[in-house]
């Protein structure tokens, strides 16, 4: 580190170095029903265009606990170097032994900015 | 931004600006012994990121006792995972985590023995305006940042959500664990549906951030009865869960038992349907970092 800065809590460990990348900053954050997926969902960030983010969904989120249940999936991608995040059920109509759709769980979708760029 | 501040790292990225919210350390439960699935009541204002320690190397009980049923065999591995985030309400959250300890069932199944405990750890990270909206206490130094609202977003006294590696985009597949159209012993194919992802870190002394599929039922017909002019189909039913080891700097996803039991339906089933593959997004910390 040749310049930036350092902090310190009290016992001298180093609790952020503004010179490295891999501290998160919330950009966003979204509860996401399972009925709203669909056939998809996108979340673009055009604020960050140029900056590298990352994405973590919690699925199952919520009530009550279903065996067998889909979970949500998140995909980053960055077309045109504009952030964007892309939720779906991986084979969304599969059918089960009797013929049936899976159960589909809720998601809890959270977006950090690193400090790195794209 | 007409007033506060900027930090600006080598790659012109901005690291601190009121217009970015920290998540920081909140704290860690634990280590559990619990061999098994049990809760974890947490506070967090806001929604929580929670890191889970992984079962590091270990093979105690791999392997588990020589018989047939689920809980024998080969394919009684050990790993652990998070099973889902329960709100409870106000700040109030259940973490739900399921431990699977070869080393237990091994005992179990021949009643003598010493089981191996496998500890696991959770640590919490939150919104920091959310859950210090008055600063960290503790320390009388240090630099805040608060954005136009007047809500806190930086703190240099609260320690934050930091990975470990620029491991950002990291998705690791977590498969349906089935053996195809085979109808025959669903229990055999544990072993190839593993998968894995290799990291630029030793993962001793980490902790991930993962979520994990539901658990998947396979079938497996077992007999048909005729009643009254109606013929009933019962199938052998293996409840099988996806859990995380790790060795090295490899991430395992471990196909392991869960339940076993019987259905019947008045009709035969198409049991090479299953459940599709999915994925699950990764993050690690070192735990050094957040004692």
């Amino acid at each position: 580190m040749t310049y930036g800065a350092k902090f310190f809590d009290a016992s001298g460990n180093v609790t952020f170095d503004s010179s490295q990348e891999h501290t998160l900053f919330l950009l966003d954050e979204v509860s996401i029903p399972a009925a709203s997926v669909g056939s998809g969902l996108t979340y673009s960030y055009s604020g960050a265009i140029g900056k590298k983010i990352t994405a973590f969904i919690q699925s199952p989120y919520g009530g009550d606990y279903t065996p067998g249940e889909k979970i949500q999936r998140a995909q980053i991608s960055y077309p045109g170097g504009v952030p964007t995040v892309s939720v779906t059920f991986e084979d969304p109509d599969a059918l089960d032994g009797a013929g049936y759709t899976y159960p589909k769980a809720n998601g809890y979708l959270s977006v950090f900015l690193t400090g790195a760029s794209q | 931004m007409t007033y506060g501040m900027r930090f600006t790292n080598s790659s012109n990225i901005t690291t601190i600006s009121d217009n970015q919210k920290a998540y920081v350390y909140l704290g860690k439960y634990g280590p559990n012994n619990t061999s098994g699935e049990y809760t974890v009541d947490i506070t967090c204002a806001g929604f929580p990121m929670v890191f889970m320690s992984v079962p590091y190397n270990v093979t105690e009980g791999d392997g588990g006792h020589p018989g047939s049923g689920i809980y024998y065999g080969a394919y009684i591995r050990s790993g652990a995972y998070v099973r889902r985030i329960e709100h409870l309400g106000g700040s109030s959250w259940r973490i739900s985590v399921a431990v699977i300890n070869a080393s237990y069932w091994k005992v179990a199944g021949a009643g003598t023995g010493t089981v191996s405990p496998i500890p696991t750890t959770l640590r919490v990270f939150g919104r920091l305006d959310l859950n210090h909206p008055s600063g960290i206490s503790g320390n009388p130094y240090g630099m805040r940042v608060w954005d136009s609202t007047g809500a806190l977003v930086f703190d240099s006294n609260g320690r934050m959500l930091r990975l470990a590696g620029n491991t950002y985009d990291t998705e690791l597949l977590l498969k349906k664990d089935y053996p195809g159209t085979s109808t025959g012993d669903p229990r055999a194919d544990y072993n190839s549906y593993d998968t894995s992802v290799s990291l630029p870190f030793s993962l001793s002394g980490k902790s991930i951030c993962a979520t994990s599929r539901s658990l998947v039922r396979h079938y497996e017909a077992s007999h048909a009865e005729y009643f009254d002019g109606t013929w009933e189909y019962t199938y052998n039913t293996y409840d099988w869960a996806s859990a995380y080891w790790a060795n090295g700097s490899t991430l395992y996803s471990r196909k392991v038992p869960h339940t076993i039991g019987t259905e019947s339906f008045p009709y035969t089933l198409n049991i090479s349907s299953a459940a599709s593959d999915t994925y699950t997004r990764l993050a690690f910390i070192d735990d050094s970092q957040f004692p």
